[in-house]
C-alpha cells in the first residue's frame, strides 16, 4: 500500500517542482530534486508495469520496491555526477 | 505432558461494541484477561472466555475453529485476520489487543457485519461452473499442467471478507467487485472447462480496473492467496480477449438453469460526456494548481535559494590598466549551475585611479542594458533610456534607481581577478 500512495504523492512533488524548474531555472538544488522525485516515481511506475505484465511474478513484489529504487538511484547519481 | 513452563499472562483487550438498540456509532469497551499459554491461545479463544467469564453480551460470530470456514474474521491491531488463526503470542508481548469488525461492512452488532453486499458482490461475477458441454465422462485438469499451476491455490478462498477489508479501493468505488469475487472469477476464467468465459470476462473486467495493485488483500489472506495476481491475470486477459465494448445485461449471459444473481447488473461506466467533462475539470485543476505552485512557491522560495557557486574571473594583468582612466576590458568565463553549463563573456568596467581600483558591472540598474564609458564627457551612458552615472557609478541621469554595481575584486601576482556569480 506505501508503495502505491509514495508514488502517487511523488507525482504531486513533480507538479510542483516542475513548475518551480520552469519558473526558476538553472537551480541546484531544484533540479536535484525533481530529479529524484522523478527517479522514485518512475521506480515505482515500472514496478507496476512489470507486475502488471507479468514480466515478473508477484511474489517478489517487496523485492522489487527496493531493487528498482536502488538502480534508479544509481543510475540517476551516475547522471547527476556526470554534470 | 511437555517439560515447556507456562505461567499465565495478563492481557489488556479493547473490543469494539456496537448496540443496534441503543444506536450510535459504538464505542470500545476495555478487558483484562490471565492467558496461560499465549502460543496455544487463539483471539478466539480469547472472546469465548471473555463472553463467558465477563460479559455474556459481546456478539462475534465463528463455527468452525479450525481456519476452515471463514466466519470468524475480524480486525486485530489494525490488521485482517481469522480470530480462530491469530495466537495472542503473534501480538508483541505487553501489547494492547484491539479487536474491530472488519472495515467496509456493516456492522450488526460488535464485531459481527453484515455480509450481504460482500456475497450480491461475489454472485454478480458469476461465480458457478457451467460446463462449455455436455460431458459424459469427468474431465479433470492435470496436476501437473499449466491451467492448473495457473490457478494454484486460489481455489481455497474461503469467503472470510479479510480482502475487502483491506482494500483500500473497495471503500472509495463502490462498484468495485473486490478481491475475492474477483479472484473468485479468475478460477473460472483460467479452467478451460468453463463455458462462461465471455460473459464472466466481460463482468470482470468492468471493475478489475478499481485495483491500484496495492498488495493489502495478498497480505492479510489467511489461505496465502494472492487476489492481486488474479486481477493482473484478468486485466492480461484484456490484451488476448478484445470485446465488444457494449454494458452487459444482467439476464442476457445467464445459462438456462435459474441462478439469477442477486443485486445490482453490471456496473455503469461514464459515457463520454462525462468522462470528458470530468477529464477537462482534471486537467484545469491540474494546470491552476502548476500555476499557482509556479508564483507562489517560486516567488516564496526563489531568494532562499543558493545561487550559481561564486568564482574568481582573471579580467587583465594590472600594468595593461592605464592610471587615471577607466578602461573597458572584456572577461570570459564558464557557468555551470546543476544540469546547465555554459560560456559567458561580460565587459567590467575598471576604473582606476592613483589610489583606489574600482570594477564595475557594465549593465544598467535600470533594466540591464550596457552601460558604456564616454571619455569625452566622463560619465557612464547608457543607451537604451539616457541613463548616466558619474565616475563613481552615482546616477546623474535618467531612471537607474541605484548606482552602477560593482564587483569584488583582488590583485594576485599582478593580475586582477572579479568576483562574478
Amino acid at each position: 500500500m506505501w508503495a502505491w500512495l509514495w508514488q502517487r504523492i511523488s507525482a504531486l512533488a513533480i507538479v510542483v517542482l516542475l513548475a518551480l524548474h520552469v519558473t526558476l531555472t538553472y537551480k541546484p538544488v531544484i533540479q536535484l530534486l525533481l530529479l529524484l522525485a522523478v527517479t522514485f516515481h518512475a521506480a515505482l511506475g515500472l514496478r507496476v508495469i512489470l507486475l502488471d505484465f507479468n514480466l515478473v511474478a508477484v511474489k517478489y513484489q517487496r523485492a522489487l520496491v527496493w531493487g528498482l529504487m536502488a538502480l534508479g538511484l544509481v543510475v540517476m547519481l551516475t547522471i547527476w555526477s556526470q554534470v | 505432558m511437555t517439560s515447556r513452563e507456562t505461567y499465565p499472562t495478563w492481557r489488556n483487550i479493547r473490543i469494539f461494541r456496537y448496540d443496534p438498540s441503543n444506536g450510535g456509532s459504538g464505542h470500545f469497551d476495555s478487558f483484562k484477561l490471565a492467558v496461560p499459554d499465549e502460543t496455544t491461545t487463539t483471539i478466539l479463544d480469547v472472546l469465548l472466555r471473555l463472553q463467558r467469564e465477563q460479559d455474556a453480551t459481546l456478539a462475534f460470530r465463528y463455527a468452525c475453529r479450525v481456519n476452515m470456514c471463514g466466519s470468524c474474521a475480524v480486525v486485530i491491531n489494525g490488521h485482517e485476520g481469522l480470530a480462530c488463526k491469530t495466537n495472542v503470542s503473534h501480538i508483541p508481548p505487553g501489547k494492547e489487543i484491539t479487536i474491530r469488525p472488519l472495515n467496509h461492512f456493516p456492522v450488526i452488532k460488535d464485531l459481527v457485519v453484515d455480509m450481504d453486499p460482500f456475497f450480491s458482490k461475489y454472485e454478480e461475477t458469476l461465480p458457478f461452473y457451467e460446463p462449455r458441454q455436455e460431458y459424459s465422462e469427468p474431465v479433470p485438469i492435470r496436476p501437473d499442467s499449466q491451467e492448473r499451476l495457473d490457478i494454484g491455490g486460489a481455489t481455497e478462498c474461503i469467503t472470510c471478507g479479510c480482502c475487502v477489508s483491506s482494500c483500500t479501493m473497495c471503500r472509495y468505488h463502490e462498484g468495485y467487485a473486490g478481491p475475492a469475487a474477483l479472484n473468485r472469477a479468475f478460477t473460472l476464467l483460467a479452467d478451460s472447462r468453463d463455458g462462461l468465459f465471455d460473459q464472466r470476462l466481460a463482468r470482470a473486467l468492468e471493475s478489475c480496473y478499481h485495483c491500484r495493485t496495492e498488495f493489502n488483500c495478498t497480505e492479510v489472506c489467511p489461505k496465502n492467496i494472492s487476489a492481486t495476481r488474479a486481477i493482473k491475470y484478468i486485466q492480461r486477459l484484456a490484451l488476448k480477449h478484445p470485446l465488444p465494448h457494449a454494458p452487459v445485461s444482467p439476464t442476457a449471459v445467464l445459462p438456462s438453469r435459474d441462478r439469477v444473481p442477486s443485486g445490482r447488473g453490471a456496473v455503469s461506466t461514464p459515457d463520454r460526456r462525462t468522462f470528458l467533462r470530468q477529464a477537462g475539470v482534471g486537467l484545469v485543476g491540474a494546470g491552476t494548481v502548476a500555476a499557482l505552485a509556479a508564483v507562489g512557491t517560486g516567488v516564496v522560495i526563489g531568494p532562499a535559494l543558493p545561487r550559481a557557486a561564486k568564482q574568481w574571473v582573471a579580467v587583465a594583468a594590472l600594468d595593461d590598466i592605464p592610471t587615471g582612466g577607466v578602461t573597458t576590458v572584456l572577461m570570459r568565463y564558464e557557468i555551470k549551475s546543476g544540469l546547465y553549463a555554459g560560456q559567458v563573456s561580460a565587459p567590467v568596467h575598471v576604473s582606476r585611479t592613483a589610489n583606489e581600483i574600482v570594477c564595475f558591472k557594465a549593465s544598467c540598474p535600470h533594466l540591464g542594458c550596457l552601460v558604456r564609458w564616454d571619455g569625452l564627457s566622463g560619465r557612464f551612458r547608457c543607451a537604451c533610456h539616457g541613463g548616466n552615472f558619474d565616475r563613481d557609478g552615482s546616477v546623474l541621469a535618467g531612471p537607474p534607481p541605484r548606482p552602477l554595481d560593482r564587483y569584488a575584486f583582488k590583485v594576485e601576482s599582478g593580475r586582477l581577478f572579479v568576483e562574478v556569480y
